[in-house]
């Protein structure tokens, strides 16, 4: 029972609430750069919730050797493992561009500020 | 030739004519008068022959019967009378191309309209003709715009109406063909029956020009180029009578033809509008400082007579409102034609500038008087009759609201009417305007022919009254009893010719009086008696002070307390536009920040609204 | 491999990755590396279209069976969709390899706009939802680069946050779909979702209503779209107004009724009042812009939302009503084309502000093919517009679903407004502005002829395009 709680709690409910500070972040902050931080403490949890989903009790690590011949029973799900891995480069590269944007619209505004972009963009 | 190719060769040909016109606009009007000639032949020829365009399972088909041959003969006619005088009337115009082709495009899609034989074909036919003569009308001018603006976003609200209810109708019944209708105009049931009249009404009355929905006539009409005004008021607005004209034959509503399918007392409300119609249409009329808008008030009060008289419900008062559509195209035709030949030579049409033309263009003078005495229903011209009609009519039954109505409208628009003329041809002629000549034949050509048409089928009214006859009996309505001179109602008959005769002696002995013994003496225009005080503008701006300047204006101080339903309107526009302006500013003027905070609260509320 | 619809995906990605490598020797060829990219795929679209069926196949990828790999989808009617946006694809490239190529790094936006390609396509084919996450990212990278063509910085920056949120969504829903009902392939996951609790299955259509609409421009994730198309140039505003727009609500649609078969009515009755509320707000900011691309903006967010709403509106306890369904698909066909002709007009024309527009008497010809395109947008006869038009009405009458009427009519009705008056200023306005643009090409007036009369022919034969493009998802899903 402990282990459920600590199953639910620890590996639902902790990439969970890492999501909302990342979107606490993209809320109430003005600093672009704090903007794609909190875009990757987002991008941190959802591939930690989704890791979470695919862990089997007591399961040991998907690989498949022939000294080894372990049953496919009792492995780690590994397809979670692979759609992470996809999102992790899909971030990377994201976060790169947006920190080119980052510094154009630095070399252009002279601020990092959001606030006084829109002022000046006056759009 | 066969209708439908017909109207293929009439997009081909609007075409070859933008492109001649390039070369010489005269080739271009030239090649529409004689295609509307051609196509006034075809359509006789065609005559209860079916006929259809299929391209790949549309099908758009045509019919000319006695529903719609009066309609499509009056579209020829007032076409050719515009293109006739558009041969020199459009010589000072920026976009000619565009306007002859456009117009002959228009005439296509009115005969179109006019022919179609269901009601799909109706309706691409109807828009199609929204926006072409959307485009007519913004080619002048940018006050021409704005009113073109207007124009078609009322004109929408109609043809969305329009569309439902056709779509309604194919619900029902299961087809949209005219015959089918009338076979299976049982199987409806009575509130969808009542739902389509409404929709069709609203339509019709959007471009028809009545009661509440009109604003966008004045400007419309009173803005657009001077050679298409005869054709919007005299033609376009037909339009939506025609739809009125088709849901009094085939949805009946009223007692007209002894099936009434409608369970609402639809008849008495729409003529009770009508005549509001009326009364509203020739007080503002009066008001108007512009030729040109009080023409298209008076549209709006003729619109009202039309209505009025097909929503009542005897054969006379149906066959009152048939004559009087020729009626108003005449007169519309007569009176925006002779203005715009005064604005052909002067480049004016504001009647405090003009004056003492009556030497100078005769002609026209003649047309604009003969036109505005056929608009008060004065006899012995042909405006008479159509009101004589629809005044027996009234009294017979004796609806007394809508006779009062009726007989206002005629009384008070040669109030409106006579304005002009006074203005602009009589009175006294301003210097730069000595040497004006008469504008040249083929101008004048087609304001000789209304003048003549009009005294002629007011003295032998039989020549239109035994056609029209023929077309109620084909639509199962009692016809009238006519003769080639005499009105025959059931109160009275009446001698055209007799009456002729003796308002042609009384002119002959008036004139005759005037050449011998009345003396002219000279005043000045601007002479105003000034109560010894010395008023600078009488040297400085004359107009001010001259006599037609607000003519009216004790009359309009009566009904300046009225609401105008111009203002209501714009009122509520400019309302929905600040509203408009606030969704603008919630969801698209914020920062980053703020789009992920409507994002969340979107989320949380989907979420919140299911789970519990 | 010829025949099989995976290589109109592999085309462009080729093509793609070419140029960085051709850019060593010479930077000149590279401006055409798109075009060829666009035509060989046209080719293979229509060799491959002649031989595929009506029903839709699945087809899979490099011999895994079907719940196992990654498979596309793919029939005639899916076909022509394609065809349509590579079309446009084709005609925006040739703009930029005539006017746009000079502005900006010349090896980055060739590669971004040609990825872009390979990101529709994949969206339209796909038929698994992992998949479909990765080629949305793709086709948001690519979109985060076109955007920023004419250096719109901020407005990038606007982009890729609400894109990235949306994206992470849609990740936290695939991954408890996945969890749920084992498998991701579209058509086996709804045999897998059968069972479970209805608060789960809130939640899981939640995220993926919220997260699809990012890229397909409904509400509420559509905020960037007025900034985007501001910003960018010229064939970025093709590409976004035609091409992605209209890929992402395909993939959206898809989605919709592959991932659900039809059940949880709370979903679909969710999206039609999303779709309602983007089509009445759409219309109403757009009907007071001075902007001319900001408009656009606006009414393409309006034309999302009808076609979302209508589509969600024709689905009801696992039955589609077919007449909704496929008048809603074919106003998102013809939009392709209504959309890709205005946009190039008003790039060619340098049409950027109400009132701005010089009386356009040497373009007039420029002028009257984009007055083509708006007319068919607002649906006026004979174009192709007034039939998609016309068809939906009949189909909303016809099953009276008398309030969606309300709003689509009296959006309408705004939408001809503002339409019409950005004509009446494009052919009469007198005023003494110059515009700095140059002639427009041979080229560009023979795309837009080619695009005016392909909206002429769907006009004059709307009923066989009409049927070939009905009933997608029919044959056996549902």
């Amino acid at each position: 029972m402990i282990n459920n709680i600590i199953n639910s709690w620890v590996f639902v409910y902790g990439p969970l609430s890492i999501f909302l500070i990342g979107l606490y972040g993209i809320l109430t902050q003005n600093n672009i750069f704090k903007l794609v931080i909190s875009i990757n403490i987002m991008n941190l949890g959802v591939n930690l919730y989704i890791i979470a989903l695919g862990y089997v009790h007591n399961g040991i690590a998907p690989i498949y050797t022939e000294k080894f011949k372990m049953s496919g029973e009792n492995f780690v799900d590994p397809v979670p493992q692979a759609l992470v891995l996809t999102a992790i480069v899909i971030s990377v590269a994201i976060t790169a561009f947006f920190l080119a944007v980052l510094i154009k619209n630095y070399e252009k505004y002279k601020t990092l500020d959001i606030e006084k972009i829109k002022g000046l963009e006056n759009d | 030739m066969t209708f439908n190719n017909l109207i293929l060769l009439g997009s081909v040909t609007s075409f070859l004519t933008y492109f001649l016109s390039k070369l010489s606009y005269k080739i271009g009007t030239v090649i529409k008068t004689l295609f509307i000639i051609i196509s006034m032949y075809i359509i006789y020829g065609n005559f209860n022959t079916p006929s259809s365009i299929s391209i790949n399972e549309i099908n758009l088909n045509f019919n000319v019967n006695a529903f719609n041959i009066y309609f499509l003969v009056l579209a020829s006619f007032v076409f050719l009378m515009t293109s006739l005088f558009s041969i020199n009337g459009i010589k000072k115009y920026k976009y000619k191309n565009s306007y002859i082709f456009l117009n002959l495009l228009l005439f296509t899609g009115i005969i179109g309209l006019f022919g179609s034989s269901d009601l799909i074909t109706l309706f691409i036919f109807w828009e199609l003709i929204t926006w072409v003569s959307f485009f007519l009308i913004s080619l002048k001018s940018s006050l021409s715009r704005k009113a073109a603006l207007v124009y078609i976003f009322m004109s929408m609200i109609g043809t969305y109406f329009l569309i439902s209810g056709i779509f309604i109708i194919q619900n029902s019944i299961g087809g949209v063909s005219f015959n089918l209708i009338q076979k299976n105009i049982g199987l409806i049931n009575t509130a969808s029956a009542n739902k389509v009249i409404i929709f069709f009404v609203i339509a019709a009355f959007v471009k028809g020009g009545v009661y509440p929905l009109h604003t966008w006539l004045r400007n419309a009409h009173g803005e657009a180029p001077d050679n298409f005004s005869p054709v919007l008021s005299g033609l376009l607005t037909k339009m939506g009578l025609y739809l009125i004209y088709f849901l009094v034959i085939f949805f009946p509503f009223t007692k007209l033809i002894s099936l009434n399918i409608a369970s609402f007392p639809f008849g008495i409300i729409f003529s009770y509008i009508g005549g509001i119609s009326i009364i509203v249409g020739t007080i503002s009329a009066i008001l108007q400082n512009d030729a040109k808008k009080l023409i298209a008030f008076s549209t709006v009060s003729h619109a009202g007579y039309i209505v009025l008289a097909f929503s009542y419900g005897t054969n006379l008062a149906f066959f009152g409102s048939l004559m009087h559509i020729l009626v108003h195209a005449f007169t519309s035709l007569g009176m925006f034609l002779s203005i715009a030949a005064v604005k052909y030579r002067t480049n004016t049409s504001k009647m405090d500038d003009l004056g003492g033309l009556i030497t100078n263009m005769p002609v026209t003078f003649t047309t604009y008087l003969v036109s505005i005495i056929s608009l008060a229903g004065i006899p012995p011209l042909v405006g008479f009759v159509s009101k004589w009609m629809i005044y027996q009519a009234l009294i017979v039954n004796g609806s007394y609201f809508l006779a009062f109505a009726a007989f206002f409208g005629s009384i008070g628009s040669f109030m409106y009417v006579f304005r002009p003329l006074a203005t602009v041809f009589l009175g006294q002629r301003p210097k730069k305007y000595e040497k004006i000549k008469e504008v040249p034949f083929l101008m004048q050509l087609p304001m000789l022919i209304i003048t003549l048409l009009t005294v002629l089928l007011g003295v032998l009214p039989g020549i239109i009254i035994k056609p029209l006859n023929k077309l109620m009996t084909h639509l199962g309505i009692d016809p009238i009893e006519s003769s080639l001179y005499k009105l025959v109602t059931k109160l009275t008959t009446l001698d055209m010719v007799l009456i002729f005769t003796v308002f042609g002696l009384g002119f002959l002995i008036a004139l005759i009086v005037f050449l011998i013994f009345a003396k002219t003496t000279k005043v000045k225009q601007h002479e105003q008696y000034t109560a010894g005080e010395i008023v600078p503008e009488l040297k400085t701006m004359p107009s001010m002070y001259h006599y037609s300047k607000n003519y009216y204006k004790p009359f309009s101080r009566i009904f300046s307390i009225f609401p105008s339903l111009e203002s209501i309107y714009n009122r509520i526009a400019y309302f929905t536009k600040k509203i408009f302006d606030i969704f603008d500013n919630f969801f698209y003027k914020e920062t980053v920040n703020g789009y992920v905070w409507i994002i969340s609260l979107v989320f949380l509320t989907l979420i919140i609204i299911r789970w519990l | 491999m010829i025949n099989q619809p995976v290589i109109i995906i592999l085309i462009p990605l080729f093509f793609a990755f070419l140029i960085p490598l051709i850019s060593v020797f010479s930077k000149k060829i590279i401006k055409i590396i798109p075009v060829i990219a666009a035509f060989i795929n046209l080719a293979a679209i229509i060799k491959i279209l002649s031989s595929s069926s009506r029903i839709l196949k699945y087809f899979s990828i490099s011999g895994y069976k079907i719940p196992f790999g990654i498979n596309l989808i793919f029939n005639y009617q899916i076909g022509m969709f394609l065809f349509a946006i590579n079309l446009v694809a084709l005609i925006a490239f040739l703009y930029f390899y005539k006017n746009e190529f000079n502005i900006g790094n010349k090896i980055a936006y060739p590669i971004a706009f040609t990825l872009g390609l390979t990101a529709a396509n994949g969206m339209i084919l796909t038929g698994d939802l992992f998949n479909l996450f990765v080629f949305m990212e793709l086709a948001a990278i690519s979109g985060y680069i076109i955007s920023s063509h004419r250096k719109g910085y901020y407005s990038t920056i606007t982009y890729i946050v609400i894109t990235s949120i949306g994206s992470l969504l849609f990740l936290l829903g695939t991954a408890s779909v996945y969890n749920v009902s084992g498998s991701l392939s579209l058509n086996t996951i709804s045999t897998g979702l059968q069972g479970v609790s209805g608060q789960f299955i809130i939640i899981i259509s939640v995220l993926f209503i919220i997260s699809l609409s990012g890229e397909a421009e409904l509400i509420p994730l559509n905020s960037w779209v007025p900034k985007v198309y501001n910003k960018t140039g010229d064939t970025g505003r093709i590409f976004f107004g035609s091409i992605f727009s209209s890929a992402a609500l395909f993939a959206v649609i898809k989605v919709l009724i592959l991932l659900f078969q039809g059940s949880y009515s709370y979903i679909y009755e969710v999206i039609t009042v999303i779709g309602l509320i983007t089509l009445f707000i759409g219309e109403v900011v757009a009907f007071r812009q001075e902007n001319i691309k900001k408009m656009i903006a606006y009414s393409s967010v309006a034309q999302a939302g009808l076609i979302i709403g209508a589509v969600s509106m024709a689905i009801k306890n696992g039955i589609i009503n077919k007449m909704v369904f496929n008048a809603a698909i074919f106003q998102l066909f013809n939009n392709i084309f209504a959309k890709g002709l205005i946009l190039l007009g008003v790039g060619a024309l340098g049409a950027y502000h109400l009132n701005n527009l010089k009386n356009n008497n040497k373009k007039l010809l420029a002028s009257i093919l984009t007055g083509i395109g708006v007319l068919s947008l607002i649906g006026m006869p004979p174009f192709a517009g007034f039939w998609s038009k016309f068809y939906l009405i009949k189909a909303l009458v016809l099953n009276k679903f008398t309030f969606f009427i309300i709003i689509f009519l009296f959006s309408a009705l705004f939408e001809v407004y503002y339409y019409m008056k950005f004509l009446q200023k494009l052919f009469f306005s007198e005023g003494n502005k110059t515009k700095t643009k140059k002639d427009i090409s041979f080229l560009t007036y023979g795309m837009m002829v080619y695009l005016s009369a392909i909206i002429l022919l769907i006009g004059i034969f709307p009923n066989s395009i009409y049927k070939a493009i009905s009933d997608i998802f029919m044959g056996g899903i549902l």
